[in-house]
């Protein structure tokens, strides 16, 4: 589900026939009012429960504390009980359309489904509401009229009577809330009053397998779960509880794309190709350098410069310009390095720009970074001696890649691949000075690279 | 009409899905080597965590139910 963003008009003088079309589109944020309420239905749900609780103990442990049956006492809270239950399954509903609604809302554009779906949240405290006078009424009965058909008070009915009727209340309080920060969020969403064309026809809607199952999954679980109580049969309720759990479980961690390495190999090949070309066509014999942020304009990018001749120096932070190719003094030729955008990942992932790092914790955070968070590789081992840093990298993603630059001789001696080529943008940030890739080598089972980084003194 | 599971049936179910799922989010790991598996493993440690997390809250209102009876 994309969010709502505010975009200028696409089309300033439209036919009228067009315009008659267009629709106003809201600000809203779906995600967030969707998973709040989620939340609520859950808490509802979980509210429910703990009431049918704390009327297991009103039906069961009040009986063998003297309390004898009359219809006196029965009747009105049998009354308040089934409206309790009742209230709590209406907002649950109400909840449920709202959120179709939202969902509505938020893919073709209707402006009346956001004022139902905030009547339909309304509704839904409003019973909520009733749901805790109802449990307030039922607290009185229990506490003042039982009392006068024989109940003893012990603690044995009385601790787990109030801990679920705390409980309820709690969850009922917390059900009010969340639906009430759904609604401002909801009319938070203020009118863009900017003409938006129609949506693009929507593409067929395709069934992806795996969610099927696990719809059906949740599905059936669901409906064990309810023929369970019903039924009063605890190997039902199990069962439901199962197959809806690992439902949702396989819903949830099933990756939402996945994309075969080949694929990404193809799509890299013809780029590597056309790095090779520029260096060969002009006539470079020195190694590319990483430059440090210090000698860039921006200093959250990276740049290569590859000198003409090798022992040539560094070019002024002044005479390096991230739109140039080619630099004049000294002599060279400023390129993207192939591995930036997966630099820029890593910062990503560990939260923090590698400009504010030094090598210490590169050293410390890549092996874990490469291994647990973004499963590259299997094993990685980085040693620092002097100016040196050198890492092993074992089995790692990005194998055929690398073995498709070696083919390139001049891109792979002075650029890498774009593995060595993202840790080397890194290790530029991280240590402030020029970096250049050593040497990059494969085991001869082909399992391991070694990649030995130079760090320069300028 | 009524649930059948107690609240202590619930908690046992947690406790028993929170350890399947913590012992296979440890199994497997990258750093066994299992980097090529089609599971997002990160939302597998959270929702074990959560699991984890939620009967600890049920032991919680066990140790408040005993605490408050005299």
């Amino acid at each position: 589900m994309e969010r709502f963003i505010h975009r200028k008009p696409l089309i300033k003088h439209a036919p009228v026939t067009l315009v008659a079309l267009m629709k106003i589109r809201t600000v809203l944020r779906p995600k967030i009012i969707l998973a709040l309420l989620l939340t609520a239905i859950a808490m509802n749900a979980f509210s429910a429960y703990f009431f049918t609780r704390l009327d297991h103990v009103v039906h069961v442990d009040l009986y063998r504390n003297g309390l004898q049956f009359n219809y006196e006492w029965a009747g009105p809270y049998w009354t308040c009980s089934r409206l309790l239950i009742s209230s709590i399954t209406i907002a649950m509903i109400a909840t449920a359309i709202s959120m179709a609604f939202i969902l509505v809302h938020t893919r073709a554009l209707s402006s009346s489904s956001r004022v139902v779906s905030c009547l339909l949240l309304i509704a839904g405290i409003v019973m909520t509401g009733s749901s805790a006078f109802l449990l307030n009424r039922l607290d009185y009965i229990v506490h003042n009229d039982l009392y006068r058909y024989g109940l003893q008070f012990s603690y044995e009915w009385a601790a787990p009577y109030w801990t679920y009727a705390k409980l309820t209340l709690g969850l009922l309080g917390f059900t009010t809330t969340t639906t009430s920060i759904s609604i401002a969020l909801i009319l938070a969403g203020t009118p863009t009053h900017e003409i938006q064309p129609l949506p693009k026809a929507r593409a067929p809607l395709k069934i992806n397998p795996k969610k099927l199952i696990c719809l059906i999954l949740i599905s059936v679980g669901v409906i064990a779960l309810a023929f369970s109580t019903h039924y009063t049969s605890s190997i039902l309720a199990f069962i439901g509880l199962g197959l809806t759990f690992w439902g949702a479980l396989l819903l949830y961690i099933t990756p939402s794309k996945h994309v075969p390495s080949q694929l990404l190999n193809a799509a890299a090949t013809s780029t590597l190709t056309n790095i090779e070309k520029i260096i060969t066509d002009s006539n470079l014999n020195g190694k590319g350098i990483y430059l440090p942020p210090r000698n860039l304009k921006d200093f959250e990018s990276s740049l290569i410069f590859i000198p003409s001749k090798a022992e040539q120096p560094l070019p002024k932070p002044e005479e390096v310009d991230e739109e140039k190719l080619y630099s004049k003094n000294p002599n060279g030729l400023f390129l993207t390095p192939p591995g930036l955008a997966l630099s820029k990942l890593f910062e990503k992932e560990l939260g923090t720009s590698f400009t504010k790092t030094d090598l210490n914790y590169l050293q410390e955070k890549l092996p874990k970074l490469l291994i647990e968070d973004m499963e590259i590789a299997e094993h990685i081992n980085v040693q620092t001696e002097n100016n040196t840093l050198t890492i092993e990298v074992t089995k790692h993603i990005f194998k055929d890649m690398c073995e498709e630059t070696r083919k390139h001789p001049k891109l792979h001696e002075s650029i890498g691949c774009p593995l060595c080529s993202a840790v080397a943008c890194a290790l530029a940030k991280a240590t402030g000075k020029p970096i250049e890739i050593e040497k990059e080598e494969q085991s001869q089972d082909g399992k391991t690279t070694k990649i030995q980084y130079q760090i320069l003194e300028e | 009409m009524q649930f059948p599971l107690s609240f202590w049936d619930i908690s046992l179910w947690l406790a028993l899905m929170a350890i399947i799922l913590l012992i296979t989010n440890e199994l497997i790991s990258p750093y066994y080597g299992q980097t090529n598996l089609n599971i997002n493993k990160r939302k597998l440690k959270t929702a074990a965590l959560t699991l984890g997390i939620l009967f600890l809250l049920t032991v919680i209102i066990r140790i408040f139910e005993i605490i408050i009876l005299p």
